[in-house]
């Protein structure tokens, strides 16, 4: 299981996961940006699938929450 | 003590996401910690969705609370899955929190094809899955007709008698003012076997249902105070 990390977007902390390939050749990276109402998990879960389908062909990839959506904290 | 958060499935689970994040916080803000954990075949954990049943999320709760004295809170099915464990363990969980929980498993299943018709009509979908009658598509989850069926069979009316606790809590959220019908028998049952229980209502939108901006802290706030 994926435990989310968090890093800091102005004065917000936004939590996201990287998922990387196990050989750690990265051919290419991707950025999962959710919907309005979703979080870091897509609707239905498609990104977490997505992401590990991606990891094993070499894609890198960063799911994270907006701001005030899923772990994401909202300051401002 | 331990404080367990079992979230709801499907759709519910994306939309109460938010309340169980700001529960956590409100859980820091007090010294406490409530783990949040997603069951096999859901949100961060491995596995597919389509493998999960009614087993193998009461077995990932049990994993989870291991041996130890434990609290555990629940929203809509992810209650009654926090109840169904109170009816298997013994004297591990003290308290029971549950938030709405599903007491007639047949009407919940029913409710959920309601809201996948729905969607079906607005999108022009027609739920196919490859013709394997195995599964239903239900809110965009592959979902098998077995697990359906012993969520079908969910009723806490025929289960408290064996139930296992100290205390139980329900929070009722009802803009209407008024205790469900179902929780009042709930409670009465309940207080019949020697449980000590409390009902509350919360003036709150339905959640678990729609991704309301929103503060939450009226529920957050009490459910902290139950479990101090």
């Amino acid at each position: 299981m994926s435990h989310p990390e968090f890093f800091n977007s102005g004065p917000n902390v936004l939590s996201y996961i990287c998922t990387i390939p196990n050989d750690n050749k990265i051919k290419a990276g991707l950025i999962f940006v959710h919907a309005a109402d979703g979080n870091r998990l897509g609707p239905h879960r498609m990104f977490v699938e997505l992401a590990d389908r991606l990891k094993n062909c070499g894609i890198a990839s960063f799911r994270f929450d907006m701001r005030g959506c899923g772990d994401s904290a909202s300051r401002k | 003590m331990r404080y367990v958060y079992c979230h709801p499935l499907f759709d519910e689970r994306k939309c109460s996401h938010r309340f169980s994040y700001q529960l956590s916080k409100a859980f820091e803000k007090n010294n406490l910690q409530l783990e949040r954990f997603d069951y096999q075949g859901t949100g961060e954990a491995e596995g597919k969705f389509c493998d999960v049943t009614m087993d193998s999320l009461q077995n990932d709760v049990k994993i989870k609370i291991a041996d130890s004295p434990a609290c555990l809170i629940g929203t809509r099915l992810g209650a009654t899955i926090a109840f169904n464990c109170c009816c298997q363990e013994k004297q591990v969980i003290k308290t029971l929190i549950l938030i709405e929980p599903v007491v007639n498993g047949k009407e919940y299943v029913e409710y959920l094809f309601r809201k996948q018709h729905l969607k079906d009509m607005i999108t022009g979908n027609h739920n196919d899955l490859s013709n394997d009658k195995s599964f239903c598509n239900l809110e965009g989850y592959k979902t098998s007709n077995a697990f359906l069926e012993q969520v079908r069979h969910i009723n806490i009316f025929e289960t408290h008698n064996r139930i296992n606790v100290e205390t139980v809590y329900i929070a009722c959220i009802s803009s209407s003012g008024k205790v469900y019908h179902e929780y009042d028998q709930l409670v009465n049952h309940l207080k019949k076997n020697g449980i000590q229980v409390n009902v509350e209502i919360f003036n709150l939108p339905i959640f678990w249902e729609r991704i309301p901006a929103m503060d939450y802290s009226v529920l957050t706030d009490k459910i902290v105070e139950w479990c101090k």
